[in-house]
C-alpha cells in the first residue's frame, strides 16, 4: 500500500513510540513543521490507523499588572509590616510616611487587606487584626502562585498543583485583581498508532514524495511520476494585477469616434486659436451676442490677431450679418465689424471646425464630417464646470438631409453609444433652424436626459460658404457622458484622475 | 439661464377660456411639445414688500426673500413690511431668450391656443387711435448722448391687482434681461397716467445735461431732505442709478422723457420718477421703450401690450404718435412682417410629404396668418410680437413643431460615404497601446496652464511660443500648455499616498504661437511618460523610450542635453534624422520635485509624434 510520504513517515515514527505523543513533538522527531504534521495524522485518524486523544487543560501565566510583586511584597503585606511596627494600629494619613506606598496606593490596598482579614479601618485609624498579626510570617496561596510563575513561566495547572502550588485557592484570591493572572484553556491532542496502524506497517506499506512546484527537472526525469502534486484551497485570493489602461475618459472618446467612423464620417480637426470669425461670425452670431462676452469667452492676448479667410467669403458673411445679404434673411441689421471678427479666441464649440470643413467642402457632393476636442468656456470650477471640456460635433452635407434623417441618424449614433430610447423636442439654437434637444433615456436613474443640440443650419450659414445642399448638424458635450458611463460626481474626477481609480476602473464599462 | 415662473391655475384659465382643452395633467408634455423645456412644477409662495409693492414670488426651496430686490429693504430687519400673498402653482421654464412673446401667461396662452387648435392664425388686437404725441430730441441720436429710439403705448381701462402687478413687472424684468439685454438695447417704463398731462401738448423725449433738470427718483419720498437729485447726482447717488452708470459712461446728456407739461417720467435706461409711480389702484398707463436698437425698442412694446391685452380683455391700448428728427410714427405698430414660404422647400427640410393647405394650417396653428399663392408658394404674415422670425426657415420650424417631432418618421440619408479616420488619431491610438502595453496607466490633464506651471516649477526661461489668455478665469490657467510635463508631474503629487511605483502617460495636445498659421497658433500632438517610485532612474525610461520609439518606427538618435530641470548628466534629447529635436527624457532635478511636493525620484520622457 502506498501513502502520501509525510503521513508514511509519521505512522513509522509512531509505530516506534511505546507512548501517545503530542504533534510538536512528533515534528520534532520527524525534523519537520508542525502543521504538515498535523494534517497527516488528522488523515491517518480517518481510516483509524492512529488515534487522537484531545484533553483540556489550562495553562497559567502573570498577567503584566503582577510582575512588580514578583520581587516586591504585595500593598497588604506592607501595610500589616507597618501597622505591626507601629504596635498594632496607624492613622491612616500617616501609614504613607513609613513605607512605599502613596496615598492612593494605600486606599486601594484596603480593600485586600480587611478580605484576608488582616485589619480593619476604625474612624481614621488602620488596625491590624490577630489574623493579620499572623500572616506576618506565612507565604499565601496566591503569593505563592505568583513566585512560581516567576521568569515568564507558563505552566500548566496540574503541573503546579504537583508542585504543591495550591492553584485553586490562589485562583479565588486572584480573582478580582484585574490583569494579575491570565489562564488560557488549552487542548493537549496526544497521537499513537492503533492495531489497524500496526498491522498496517506489518503488512507492508511505503511513501509517495508530495511536492508544491512541478519542476523542469521532474519533467526531464519522469519523477513527476513518483510524486504528488500538494492541492491547492484554490478560493483563496491572490494578489492583484493591473494592466496599463487608457484613461476611462479616452474609452468614451473612441467609441465615439468608432461610431463615427463606421457610419461613413471623415474625422476632422480645427486649431484651438480661432478667429472670432470661425467661431462666431461664420455661424451668424451677431458680434453684440451675450456669449461672446470677455464674461464667457478666453479672447487671447498673444497671438493678438487672426487673418480673416478669403475676402468674398468675409464680404458675403458681413451682408448676411447686416442686411441677409442673398441669403432670404432679414439679416442682424447691426454695422458688422472687421476687427471683432479678428479677434482670437479660445474656440467654444467643435462647430468651429465643421464650419471650416463646410467651407472647404466641395459643391454639390454628399459628405459627413466630425470633430472629437476639447473647447473653452470662461467657466467657474465646480463638480460640472471646467474651463475646459470635449465636444464632438457631426455634420452632413446632404440634398436629402431634413429634419427627418437628422432625427433617424441621431437615433442610430445613440443607439450605437448604448442609448436605445432617444426622444427629441423642438429647441432653439442660434445657427439652426429647425432644432432639435436630443434627449436619452437612462435607464439606471429612471428619466429622460438632456444629451444635446442638433439641427439643420441656417441658410444664413450655409449660403455664405457657397453650401447650398442642407447641413444636419449637431454637437454634445462628452464630459457628461463619460461621467454617466463611469458613474462620477464631479468633472474633476477625470481631469484629477486617483491612481485607485485608474487601476480599477474596469476596461469594459 | 434664467426660469421663468408660469402661473398654472392663470395659464389654463386662458387657455381653456373658450372650451376645454387643456387639463392640468397634460400641461408638462404639451409643453414639451411646444418646445419649451419645464424646469420643475411646483408651488411658489407669493410675498408683496410693503415699502415699494414689489411682489416677490419664492419657489418653497427658495424660502422667503431676505431683502427686496427693487428697494433693498431688509426683511430680516423690517419684518413688518414683508406680506405674504398665498400660494401659487407655477411651471418653471427654462427662459427661452428669442421667445420673449411666451413670457408671460397671456403671450403662452395665445401660442398654447393656437397649438392646440382652439384660436389659430394671425390674432388681430384693436389698436385705438393716437391721442398723445411725443418728440423725439435729434441729440439723441448723436454718440454723446446716444439712445435714439422709442416706442410708447397708452393703457386705458386697468383693473390692476396684486397679481397683475406681478405679472406686469415679471414681464417687463424678463424682457430687460432678454430682449433689452438687461437694459442695454431696451428698457421699458411703465407710468400712472393720471399723474401726468393727457392733453395734445406733446410729450418730449431728450437729451439734458448732468446737472440739468432735478426731478425725485423712484423709493424717495418728495418730503425727503436731497430726493430732488440731477440725472448726474442719481447716477452717484441712487442704488440703481449705481448699478446702471455703465449704460451712461462717456455720455455728456442723459436721456429724459417728460410729459407735456414738462413733468420728468424717467431717465431712461436708469430710474423712473416717484411722482409717476403705478399703484393698485392706477386705471391708466403711459408706457414707453427706449434703446439702441429699433427692433429690439418696437418688439418689446408689441409683447408687452399683446401679452397685457390676453391677460385683461377689459384692456383698451391707445397708440401714441411719435415724431422724430426725420420721420413720423405710430407705435404700437403691429403690422405683420410679410414672408413667403416655399411649399415643396418647407417639405423637403421637414422630410414629410405635406399639401398646401396642410402646411397652412401648421402655420395658423402657431399664430401666422397664411394665404396661399397658386405657384406652390405660401404668403405669411408674421406676428408683430414674434422676434424670431428672420427667414422662412424659421417658419419652417413652426410648421415642424406644429407637426409634432414625435410624428416625424426617423431615417437615415441614403448617400454613402466613407468614413475616414485622421492620421494623427491613429498614431495617438498607437502611442497609447504602446505605452498601455509597457504598464503605463493613461491621463487626461487640462490643456490649459500658467506660466509658474509650465517653466517657474521647471526652473525654464518663459517660452516665447505661449499662447496668452487676455481675461483668465484664474492664476492656474493663463497659457495653453507647451508640454505635457507639468500635468503629469501634478498627477503624480495628487497621487502621493498610493501605491508606488506609479507609471503614467498622456497624449495630447500642446499650442505654440506660430505667425504663418492663419490663426497665429497651432497645436502639436506629443507623448509624455512618467515614472515614480524608491528606484526609479534613468536606466527605466531610456528603456521605456526606446521601446516607444521601435513601436513607433520614429528614426531617431540619442544625445546628451543640458536642462535645468533635469539631474545634469542624466538628461538625454531625441533627435530625427534631420537633427531636429523630437524629445528630452532624464531624471527630474530634485528642486523641481521639491516645487511638486513628491518624496520619491521621478523620471520622464516627452517627445513629439
Amino acid at each position: 500500500m502506498e501513502l502520501p510520504q509525510t503521513q508514511f513517515e509519521a505512522l513509522e515514527r509512531l509505530g516506534t513510540l511505546a507512548e501517545p505523543t503530542t504533534i510538536p513533538e512528533l515534528a520534532s522527531l520527524l525534523d519537520s513543521d508542525q502543521s504538515p504534521v498535523a494534517a497527516a495524522c488528522a488523515a491517518l485518524s480517518e481510516p483509524g490507523y492512529v488515534s487522537i486523544r484531545e484533553t483540556e487543560y489550562e495553562e497559567f501565566s502573570l498577567g503584566k499588572d503582577a510582575r512588580p510583586f514578583i520581587a516586591a511584597p504585595l500593598p497588604e503585606r506592607v501595610l500589616i509590616g507597618v501597622l505591626a511596627a507601629r504596635g498594632g494600629s496607624c492613622a491612616l494619613t500617616e501609614v504613607p510616611d513609613h513605607c512605599d506606598l502613596n496615598a492612593g496606593q494605600v486606599g486601594q490596598s484596603l480593600r485586600w487587606l480587611q478580605q484576608r482579614g488582616w485589619g480593619r479601618k476604625e474612624k481614621d485609624m488602620l488596625v491590624l487584626s490577630d489574623a493579620g498579626r499572623a500572616a506576618a510570617d506565612t507565604t499565601e496561596p496566591d503569593e505563592r502562585l505568583i513566585q512560581a510563575l516567576a521568569a515568564d513561566r507558563v505552566a500548566r495547572a496540574d503541573e503546579l498543583a504537583r508542585e504543591g502550588v495550591p492553584v485553586d485557592a490562589a485562583r479565588k484570591l486572584l480573582a478580582k485583581r484585574k490583569g494579575f493572572l491570565k489562564i488560557k484553556q488549552r487542548t493537549d491532542r496526544r497521537v499513537a498508532i492503533t492495531d489497524a496502524g500496526k498491522a498496517l506497517l506489518t503488512k507492508g506499506v511505503h511513501g509517495r514524495r508530495t511536492v508544491t512546484q512541478l519542476s523542469p527537472e521532474m519533467l526531464a526525469d519522469g519523477t513527476w511520476r513518483d510524486v504528488d502534486i500538494q492541492p491547492y484551497d484554490v478560493t483563496l485570493a491572490a494578489k492583484k494585477l493591473y494592466p496599463g489602461k487608457e484613461h476611462p475618459f479616452q474609452r468614451t472618446l473612441e467609441r465615439v469616434r468608432r461610431v463615427f467612423l463606421e457610419m461613413g464620417f471623415e474625422e476632422i480637426a480645427s486649431p484651438w486659436v480661432e478667429s472670432a470669425f470661425w467661431d462666431f461670425d461664420a455661424l451668424f452670431q451677431p458680434q453684440d451676442h451675450p456669449a461672446r462676452d470677455m464674461q464667457d469667452t478666453f479672447y487671447i492676448a498673444k497671438p493678438q490677431r487672426c487673418r480673416l479667410p478669403d475676402e468674398a467669403l468675409v464680404e458675403r458673411t458681413r451682408a448676411t450679418h447686416e442686411t441677409g445679404g442673398d441669403t432670404g434673411s432679414t439679416g442682424w441689421r447691426y454695422a458688422w465689424s472687421r476687427e471683432r471678427a479678428r479677434k482670437p479666441v479660445l474656440r467654444t464649440h467643435t462647430t468651429a471646425a465643421t464650419i471650416r470643413a463646410l467651407a472647404r467642402h466641395p459643391g454639390k457632393q454628399a459628405g459627413k464630417y466630425f470633430v472629437i476636442g476639447p473647447v473653452f468656456r470662461r467657466e467657474t470650477v465646480d463638480y460640472k464646470h471646467l474651463p475646459v471640456f470635449h465636444q464632438v460635433d457631426g455634420i452632413i452635407v446632404d440634398p436629402k438631409a431634413s429634419l427627418s434623417t437628422l432625427l433617424g441618424t441621431l437615433g442610430a449614433f445613440y443607439r450605437k453609444m448604448g442609448f436605445p430610447k432617444v426622444r427629441f423636442r423642438p429647441s432653439f439654437f442660434p445657427y439652426t433652424e429647425p432644432s432639435a434637444e436630443v434627449l436619452l433615456w437612462l435607464e439606471n436613474r429612471g428619466e429622460w436626459v438632456e444629451m444635446g443640440g442638433s439641427g439643420v443650419f441656417r441658410p444664413e450659414v450655409t449660403l455664405p460658404l457657397g453650401v447650398t445642399d442642407r447641413v444636419l448638424a449637431w454637437g454634445l458635450g462628452l464630459e457628461r457622458l463619460a461621467m454617466m458611463i463611469h458613474d462620477l460626481k464631479s468633472i474633476g474626477e477625470l481631469y484629477f484622475a486617483t491612481m485607485p481609480w485608474l487601476r480599477e476602473a474596469p476596461l469594459c464599462r | 439661464m434664467p426660469l421663468i415662473n408660469m402661473p398654472v391655475d392663470l395659464l389654463l384659465e386662458l387657455v381653456n377660456a373658450d372650451r376645454e382643452v387643456l387639463t392640468e395633467a397634460a400641461v408638462s408634455d404639451t409643453l414639451h411639445d411646444m418646445g419649451v423645456e419645464v424646469e420643475e412644477l411646483t408651488a411658489t409662495t407669493v410675498y408683496v414688500c410693503r415699502a415699494c409693492d414689489n411682489v416677490i414670488e419664492q419657489t418653497k426651496a427658495q424660502g422667503a426673500p431676505l431683502h427686496c430686490a427693487k428697494c433693498g429693504t431688509d426683511f430680516r430687519e423690517r419684518t413688518d413690511l414683508l406680506k405674504e400673498l398665498g400660494q401659487n402653482k407655477v411651471a418653471r421654464l427654462d427662459m427661452l431668450a428669442v421667445r420673449p412673446d411666451i413670457f408671460d401667461p397671456g403671450g403662452m396662452a395665445r401660442y398654447m391656443r393656437g397649438f392646440l387648435g382652439v384660436r389659430t392664425g394671425l390674432i388681430e388686437y384693436e389698436i385705438r387711435e393716437p391721442k398723445l404725441t411725443l418728440r423725439v430730441d435729434p441729440k439723441l441720436s448723436r454718440p454723446e448722448s446716444y439712445r435714439p429710439h422709442i416706442a410708447c403705448a397708452v393703457l386705458r381701462n386697468m383693473v390692476l391687482d396684486d397679481d397683475r402687478i406681478k405679472l406686469l413687472m415679471n414681464l417687463q424684468e424678463d424682457l430687460h434681461w432678454s430682449l433689452g439685454r438687461d437694459r442695454k438695447l431696451a428698457s421699458i417704463g411703465v407710468y400712472d397716467l393720471a399723474t401726468l398731462s393727457d392733453d395734445e401738448q406733446p410729450y418730449s423725449f431728450e437729451a439734458v445735461a448732468p446737472d440739468g433738470l432735478r426731478f425725485v427718483p423712484l423709493g424717495f419720498s418728495p418730503d425727503d431732505a436731497g430726493a430732488n437729485m440731477t440725472p448726474g447726482e442719481i447716477l452717484e447717488k441712487h442704488k440703481t442709478g449705481q448699478k446702471y452708470a455703465h449704460l451712461l459712461a462717456g455720455f455728456s446728456a442723459f436721456p429724459l422723457l417728460r410729459d407735456g407739461r414738462g413733468a420728468v417720467l424717467s431717465m431712461p435706461p436708469i430710474i423712473n420718477s416717484e411722482a409717476t409711480r403705478c399703484t393698485r389702484e392706477t386705471t391708466q398707463c403711459f408706457v414707453d421703450v427706449t434703446g439702441l436698437s429699433n427692433r429690439t425698442v418696437e418688439r418689446s412694446l408689441n409683447v408687452l401690450v399683446t401679452g397685457l391685452m390676453e391677460v385683461m380683455p377689459e384692456l383698451v391700448v391707445e397708440a401714441v404718435r411719435i415724431v422724430g428728427p426725420d420721420e413720423e410714427r405710430i407705435t404700437p405698430d403691429l403690422t405683420p412682417a410679410p414672408m413667403t414660404l416655399g411649399v415643396q422647400e418647407a417639405c423637403d427640410t421637414i422630410g414629410i410629404p405635406l399639401e398646401a393647405d396642410q402646411l397652412a394650417s401648421l402655420l395658423e396653428r402657431m399664430g401666422h396668418g397664411v394665404a396661399k399663392s397658386p405657384d406652390g408658394v405660401l404668403q405669411v404674415r408674421v406676428p408683430a410680437w414674434r422676434n424670431d422670425v428672420m427667414h422662412p426657415v424659421d417658419l419652417i420650424e413652426d410648421a415642424a413643431i406644429a407637426y409634432g417631432y414625435e410624428n416625424l418618421k426617423p431615417e437615415l440619408v441614403p448617400t454613402f460615404t466613407v468614413g475616414a479616420p485622421r492620421e494623427i488619431e491613429e498614431r495617438s491610438a498607437a502611442a497609447r497601446r504602446v505605452l498601455t502595453g509597457l504598464g503605463f496607466h493613461q491621463v487626461m490633464t487640462l490643456p490649459l496652464s500658467s506660466e509658474n506651471a509650465a517653466f517657474e516649477k521647471w526652473r525654464i526661461e518663459p517660452d516665447p511660443r505661449a499662447v496668452k489668455i487676455e481675461n483668465p478665469i484664474s492664476v492656474e490657467q493663463t497659457i495653453c500648455r507647451v508640454s505635457l510635463l507639468p500635468g503629469l508631474l501634478e498627477t503624480l503629487a495628487i497621487n502621493k499616498q498610493y501605491d508606488l511605483p506609479q507609471y503614467l502617460f498622456e497624449v495630447g495636445d500642446c499650442c505654440f504661437v506660430d505667425s504663418d498659421e492663419e490663426t497665429g497658433a497651432r497645436e502639436a500632438r506629443q507623448v509624455a511618460a512618467a515614472m515614480i517610485g524608491t528606484r526609479v532612474g534613468f536606466a527605466d525610461i531610456r528603456a521605456v523610450a526606446d521601446a516607444f520609439v521601435r513601436e513607433m518606427d520614429l528614426a531617431s538618435t540619442i544625445a546628451a542635453t543640458e536642462h535645468p530641470g533635469f539631474i545634469a548628466g542624466r538628461v538625454a534629447k531625441l533627435v530625427d534624422a534631420n537633427g531636429e529635436r523630437l524629445g528630452v527624457l532624464g531624471e527630474v532635478h530634485p528642486i523641481v520635485l521639491e516645487n511638486y511636493g513628491l518624496k520619491h525620484p521621478v523620471s520622464v520622457l516627452e517627445l513629439s509624434l
